[in-house]
């Protein structure tokens, strides 16, 4: 009898651990939801945002009001250097309260409080990709502000990218808890609820944008309007010819490109992106030697040769930025990617015919 | 109410012209702050002294005098270019040459600093300008991707870059990504 017993408790062991498993839901299936939770839910919550830089913690307090499917009011509470400042978003448009603080300056420019809620359909192609570069992992993630989660883990495939590490809410979708490291695996950002409730009404006053104090994030967009375009499209529309790399970091694809006109120069924005890490290459003609600088500035650049080239490369803990001046082309990589991967990336437009 | 506000108030004060609550108000400070009390006692004693100055009666022909002088200058009357002329006279009439030069250099001056703002090239971005601007289109488009990057990606160089002059707090820990003008568009 104990050995039947015995192996009867056995399988139902073996029977119940699949069936827990079989209980979690599909990665892509939690991440899909996940993106577009701000347009299908209200809620209103308390959160913390922490940025660990490689020279300054940042943190901040805010309460963030959500009326899905476009309606979002972010208030900050704390630092008290710019609590009272925060946000309004109404569809399309976006309203920047600056803070309250005596003798800020009355032109401060906004600060960012989070994206708009994201729609997947433009996404799609992201995903797959992010899907063939990177493992997606789900397990139990325990609870958070009483709410019972799911941890959904993003690891790279490939050396020398970031991950990610989220804490979504099994009943409603929203991340409850995020966090980022980048591409050495250090944990770089972190943004977790504190309290959250999800009423069933939320008043449309609050989406109202005071009338004093405020202005409307469209007037600080200025030269920078880069659009989306394909190669082919920009190099229509530019007046000098641009390089194109002939290496990617593996995974990595064409994603668009942009043309800036700033001050009377062209700049060329190609963007490539292996579904979670972007990587820019903006390129423009002319360049001066740069004037002053901080002493801060030049602690943060190191000076490296890439196939007899000079150039500079910035690393502020998560962002690495390569620049470099050739036949009068100014250059510049920037990606949260390892330094291997970037400087390949610049060897190989270094290498091409017409580039010394 | 602070004693700035009250020594704006005490003419009115002293004139009757002020509401109730104002006048409650300005009285209870005056009562507890000696140094406002102090100079409404001299503005009393100003008034009083210009109050007690004796009583003059005009000549008895100052107001025909007036009257007559009133009609003269009815009676004249000045041409446009004659009031051109008055404006010109000191000291553009008086130096010609002098006049022209001064002219000459003010519509040079615009004229050069429209040319300047036409023609500067576009190399005269600074290049830490150009930088910021770069690591701000990348956050910017980065914020679009289905797993935005954080909200303080590039504000550590950017800050770097564009620390401003005068900013209230600095040396906090605190002080943040507050002054870097990175954002989010609108799908």
């Amino acid at each position: 009898m104990k050995v039947i017993g015995f192996c009867l408790t056995l399988m139902l062991l073996i029977t119940l651990q699949p069936a827990k498993e079989r209980d979690l839901p599909d990665p892509q299936d939690v991440l899909r939801r996940m993106v577009e939770v701000e347009r299908k839910i209200d809620f209103v919550g308390r959160r913390l945002v922490i940025g660990f830089g490689g020279r300054y913690n940042m943190i901040r307090e805010e309460k963030v009001i959500n009326k899905s499917p476009d309606r979002q009011r972010i208030e900050v509470l704390a630092p008290p250097e710019i609590a009272g400042s925060g946000l309004i978003r109404l569809g399309k448009r976006e309203w920047h309260i600056p803070p309250k603080v005596k003798g800020s300056p009355s032109d401060l420019p906004p600060y960012r409080l989070g994206p708009p809620p994201a729609k997947l359909g433009r996404s799609q192609r992201e995903l797959e990709l992010m899907s063939h570069n990177y493992s997606m992992k789900i397990s139990p993630g325990g609870r958070i502000v009483g709410r019972r989660t799911y941890l959904l883990e993003i690891t790279p495939r490939h050396k020398g990218r970031p991950s990610r590490r989220i804490w979504v809410d099994v009943e409603k979708g929203l991340p409850l808890r995020m966090e980022n490291y980048n591409s050495e695996g250090e944990l770089r950002f972190l943004v977790v609820y504190t309290e959250i409730s999800f009423p069933s009404e939320i008043e449309e006053k609050l989406f109202v944008p005071p009338k004093r104090g405020v202005r409307d994030e469209g007037r600080f967009r200025g030269p920078y309007s880069g659009g989306e375009l394909s190669l082919k499209e920009l190099r229509q529309k530019i007046s000098f010819p641009i390089l194109i790399p002939k290496y990617l970091p593996d995974g990595f694809e064409f994603q668009s490109a942009g043309l800036i006109r700033y001050r009377r120069r062209e700049i060329a924005h190609l963007r490539y992106t292996d579904g979670l890490v972007l990587l820019s290459l903006f390129e423009t003609r002319g360049g001066r030697p740069e004037g002053r600088r901080g002493m801060r500035e030049r602690e943060m650049e190191r000076p490296i040769e890439i196939l007899g080239v000079r150039c500079k490369l910035f690393y502020d803990g998560q962002l690495r930025i390569l620049r470099w001046m050739e036949r009068g082309i100014n250059f510049t990589l920037i990606g949260d990617l390892g330094e291997t991967d970037m400087i390949k990336v610049a060897e190989s437009l270094i290498a091409q015919p017409g580039h010394s | 109410m602070r004693c700035r506000d009250v020594r704006k108030k005490l003419s009115e004060f002293l004139d009757g012209e002020l509401d109730e609550r104002t006048r409650d108000e300005v009285q209870r400070h005056l009562a507890i702050c000696g140094e406002c009390s102090r100079e409404y006692d001299e503005m009393i004693e100003a008034v009083s002294l210009v109050r007690n100055l004796p009583k003059l009666d005009p000549p008895e022909d100052m107001w025909s005098a007036l009257k007559m002088e009133l009609e003269r200058v009815g009676r004249s009357k000045v041409t446009w270019g004659e009031r051109l002329k008055g404006l010109m006279t000191p000291p553009l009439a008086r130096h010609p040459v002098l006049a022209s030069l001064i002219l000459l250099i003010v519509a040079g001056t615009f004229v050069m600093m429209g040319w300047w703002m036409l023609t500067r090239s576009a190399s005269d971005i600074p290049e830490i300008q150009l930088l910021s601007l770069y690591v701000q289109e990348h956050a910017r488009y980065y914020s679009r991707q289905i797993l935005p990057s954080d909200p303080f990606l590039g504000s550590e160089i950017v800050r770097e870059l564009k620390t401003p002059a005068k900013v209230r707090g600095t040396g906090s820990s605190y002080e943040l990504q507050t002054y870097i003008s990175l954002y989010y568009e609108g799908e």
